[in-house]
């Protein structure tokens, strides 16, 4: 292994018995890095059956060679342990953005293993080579806010830290790990309570190795912010009809645009018009406020930040002294669902409280600030969802001791007040009751308070339901993205697939037309058969298969290197004169440019399959299934059942067909390998990857195909 | 020094420099240049090298406007910065025709084909055909059903009074009967083409754009 990328070494702190050791990387190179190092660790240091909460279950914090080597979009923080959330408690990731991930590496770790179980609150604090464990009696029982303010103090303000709130503590399983006051990583919060860890500091002063030269970097860099980065998401054509652009679509998050405005900055900026090309202007593109919060966000935002090393700047960070009244802060900062998840948690719809149209940006802003600081998660937005039911159903009456259920505020519920919100996530922080049940996931919830088949399944009408999986976790561009592509990806994680190298190609704003070509010039696809239009679908096919399967083996392949599968890969381009075709082979010359290693892109992607295999085989090892078809990757019937007055593949649709999906997870199987029945993988493909360990461990178990 | 050799006329290099600037600087603003507005680069002084110009331009010529060897010298020298412009290696410039036959000029680079097609019916006031022409190109090129507001951003500029009025004229006007409304469930209204979507489709491309992207970030 080069000493180029990757620094060599992972840090492992044991908090049973308070020591501290390293680990050589060079074992992990064939994982790459990140979520690959997390995947194997755990398959080589968790026993099969561990719970989430067991002290034997690890948290491993990765990065890849990628991260700290001023690589666009690439400081991500993966995180891989044993998931409360899912009845198997089976192994997941939670990834999150700012600057951990860069220090991490900068004092001079490429993962942190977490094991073990401190007897008494603590906080790690890493300053380069010296790493001790630190009382955290001090800020346990506060908030993320506070817990970072305090730490920074100790820490040093240069310090990253990475902290849990109040439900962290309380193992909440709706809970956060978050750096940054706002970058947020969903899931393993609880997890990092469950070990008595509140936190971690890191301050690095070193940096990382690179092979290529600095005008080699700086010519690769400039070639992909000129010719092949568009706005968040990569969408690549703007919001709004522009002189430079040929195309534009409204659910574009390229809101640049004349006469919009940072209009809190002091004095207010103007973003302009940032026309494709002008790479000093890329950090104006997103103006993630009003796309994210509605127009009146405007004369709020003081500007708009984001994640180190990134060009886009997707967290929009707000002034508004309206918040003041709810007893916080009148600053917040967040982005996508970290605002929309607390807005649906107002189910009875938000109603203006300060100034005309406020209902559209209190709840998101409050509820952001509420979340951040309590450190809850909503998975994907579905912690509204299961609320929802519960109490349109009348099941929180008959759950919910009465002295319980009457103190909760409705009325502030039911007038659209967004100050239900303070209640609501106290409770569920604080483990308040049996009310705060809804902390504990989709899964859970719905099994304690005994939901119908029409949570899952949807009304007989098909509408109602926005769950993927009766394990618990919610679509997250599913069906309604590229039909069987989307659906088909949605099933092989143990959470809400955070897979968006399929959406951010439909979400482009490019036509059909041009999106078929686009996907049919990626290698691994070669079809434009890949693609439907929307909601206008056709039958499954092998490019489709193909392209379920390359979105998750790049999704794989970003949480390794380790970049930000919310905008990498770059598969469309805004430019025209590139027929909107981007060059998903930059992920390689930036590999081979920083570590000084000769990969293809192929070779890549071969390296993230071995991932995403062992991934599966983890997931079938834990689960005991002999058949993932039916225990793992079954998907709820309101997908096949909505729109009852038409049949699937007619336009105007995106319903599925059962016997249609069941084929195109066949040929998905088929695709990675995998037993075509089953869906687990076989002894050949196993060996293909050099997973023959795990292949004579599922043997030894009877699970293998 | 550029030349044509048919007029024997030079447009000198800074003209054109400057010439070149004011088209990519106003397309880039989304607008287009009207050609004879160029004039005013081809004005003596400006227009004359150091070398070819008077010491002082004689005072017959600069009164005589309206003599026809003047015209001639101007529609030369307009002839010659054409020319010039389409040799250039600097700038690809663009011709659209209004309705009153006027030429409009844009750059390439700055400005697609169109949305300048788009400008130049705003400043033929071809509203119906302008709002038709759109609505048909959405519905077949991405799919998409159109939101009705999009006529009120740049570069149409429609008040909203102006455009319920073309609506409501588009709505009896049998050109336009391909043309029809949809609604999404927040009450936002769109527009779509009969020729190319399915009420159903249009309606469920609306109602994603509207309500169901927002649900699903």
């Amino acid at each position: 292994m080069s000493n180029y990328g990757w620094t060599g070494k992972i840090l492992r702190v044991n908090l049973s018995n308070e020591s501290v050791s390293i680990d050589d990387t060079s074992k992990y190179k064939e994982y790459i890095g990140g979520m690959g190092i997390g995947y194997k660790i755990m398959a080589d240091e968790v026993p099969v059956g561990t719970k989430a909460y067991d002290p034997e279950n690890k948290l491993v914090f990765a990065a890849g060679p990628l991260t700290g080597a001023g690589i666009p979009m690439s400081s991500r923080t993966n995180i891989t342990g044993l998931s409360p959330t899912n009845p198997s408690n089976l192994v997941a990731d939670s990834h999150m953005g700012g600057n951990f991930a860069a220090m991490m590496k900068f004092a001079g770790y490429d993962a942190i293993i977490v094991e073990g179980k401190a007897s008494s609150p603590v906080w790690l604090n890493i300053q380069d080579d010296e790493v001790t464990l630190e009382s955290a009696n001090n800020v346990w029982g506060t908030g993320i806010y506070n817990t970072t303010a305090v730490i920074n103090s100790i820490a040093g303000k240069e310090a990253s830290v990475a902290a849990i709130g109040q439900a962290g503590e309380n193992m909440v399983n709706l809970s956060v790990i978050m750096n940054g006051t706002s970058h947020s990583a969903g899931g393993h919060g609880g997890v990092m309570g469950s070990k008595n860890l509140k936190a971690i500091a890191i301050k690095g002063t070193g940096s990382v190795e690179m092979a290529g030269t600095g005008k080699e970097w700086e010519e690769l860099n400039k070639y992909m912010l000129e010719e092949l980065v568009g706005a968040n998401n990569n969408h690549v054509v703007p919001s709004t009809p522009q002189p430079w652009a040929e195309y534009h679509n409204e659910r574009s998050r390229w809101t640049a645009r004349e006469d919009l405005y940072w209009g809190a900055a002091e004095p207010p900026i103007e973003t302009g018009i940032c026309a494709a090309g002008d790479i000093n202007r890329i950090g104006y593109r997103t103006d993630k406020a009003i796309f994210d919060l509605g127009p009146l966000a405007e004369k709020y935002t003081v500007r708009m930040g984001g994640c180190q090393s990134c060009p886009i700047r997707c967290h929009s960070q707000i002034k508004m002294p309206q918040l003041k009244e709810y007893g916080v802060s009148e600053y917040a900062e967040n982005t996508c669902v970290g605002y929309s998840g607390p807005n649906g948690v107002m189910i009875k719809g938000s109603k203006d409280q300060f100034e005309e149209g406020d209902a559209r940006i209190l709840p998101r802003v409050l509820g952001s600030q509420l979340t951040d600081d309590y450190g809850v998660w909503c998975n994907y937005g579905m912690i509204g969802d299961d609320f929802k039911y519960a109490y349109n159903n009348g099941i929180l009456k008959e759950v919910l001791p009465a002295d319980e259920y009457n103190s909760i505020p409705w009325d502030l519920l039911e007038a659209g007040d967004p100050a239900f919100l303070v209640d609501f996530y106290r409770r569920i922080a604080l483990k308040e009751g049996e009310f705060s049940k809804l902390g504990m996931g989709t899964y859970w919830v719905a099994k304690e308070w005994n939901y119908g088949d029409d949570f899952w399944d949807g009304a007989e009408d098909g509408t109602g339901s926005k769950i993927w999986s009766r394990l618990g976790f919610p679509r997250h561009h599913s069906s309604e993205t590229a039909g069987q592509v989307g659906a088909t990806l949605n099933c092989m994680f143990n959470r809400d697939a955070q897979c968006h190298t399929h959406v951010n190609l439909t979400g482009s704003g490019l036509p059909i037309e041009v999106q078929k070509k686009v996907i049919a010039d990626v290698y691994a696809i070669g079809s434009e058969d890949a693609l439907d239009a929307p909601n206008d679908y056709t039958p499954a096919n092998e490019a489709k298969a193909k392209f379920a399967k390359w979105s998750i083996i790049r999704n794989v392949l970003h949480d390794s290197l380790t970049l930000c599968n919310w905008m990498w890969p770059m598969t469309a381009s805004p430019l025209k004169e590139r027929n909107y075709i981007g060059d998903t082979a930059i992920e390689a010359k930036f590999m081979n440019l920083v570590t000084g290693e000769d990969y293809t892109e192929e070779e890549l992607d071969f390296a993230a399959e071995r991932i995403f295999q062992l991934h599966r085989a983890l997931t079938t090892m834990q689960m005991g299934s002999k058949n993932m078809r039916e225990d793992h990757d079954d998907i709820c019937g309101w997908v096949f059942d909505k729109d009852p007055d038409v049949e699937a593949f007619t336009a105007g649709t995106n319903k599925l067909d059962r016997d249609d999906m069941k084929l195109a997870m066949t040929m998905f199987y088929k695709e990675m390998g995998w037993d075509e029945e089953t869906g687990i993988p076989t002894q050949a493909t196993l060996d293909k990857f050099g997973l023959n360990d795990i292949a004579d461990k599922m043997s030894s178990m009877g699970l293998l195909a | 020094m550029s030349e044509t050799t048919e007029t024997n006329v030079l447009i000198s290099d800074e003209i054109l420099e400057d010439v070149i600037d004011h088209i990519r600087q106003t397309s880039k603003d989304g607008q287009l240049v009207e050609k004879s507005s160029l004039t005013v680069f081809l004005e003596e002084p400006k227009m004359a090298t150091e070398e070819e110009a008077p010491e002082e331009a004689p005072e017959a010529e600069t009164s005589a406007e309206d003599e026809p060897e003047d015209q001639e010298h101007r529609e030369a020298l307009m002839t010659a910065l054409m020319a010039a412009l389409e040799a250039s290696d600097a700038i690809e410039v663009k011709t659209l025709t209004d309705d009153a036959g006027a030429e409009f000029l844009y750059s390439a680079a700055e400005m697609t084909d169109q949305y300048a097609s788009i400008v130049m019916s705003v400043n033929n006031k071809n509203y119906l055909k302008l709002i038709a022409d759109t609505v048909r190109y959405e519905s077949q090129k991405y799919p998409r059903a159109t939101h009705i507001s999009l006529f009120t951003k740049k570069p149409y500029n429609l008040t909203e009074g102006q455009l319920l009025g073309l609506l409501s004229s588009m709505s009896t006007d049998s050109t336009y009967a391909d043309l029809k409304y949809t609604e999404a469930s927040n009450g936002e209204k769109f527009l779509f083409s009969e020729r190319h979507l399915t009420a159903r489709h249009a309606k469920s491309l609306a109602e994603w754009e509207a309500v169901l992207s927002e649900e699903n970030p």
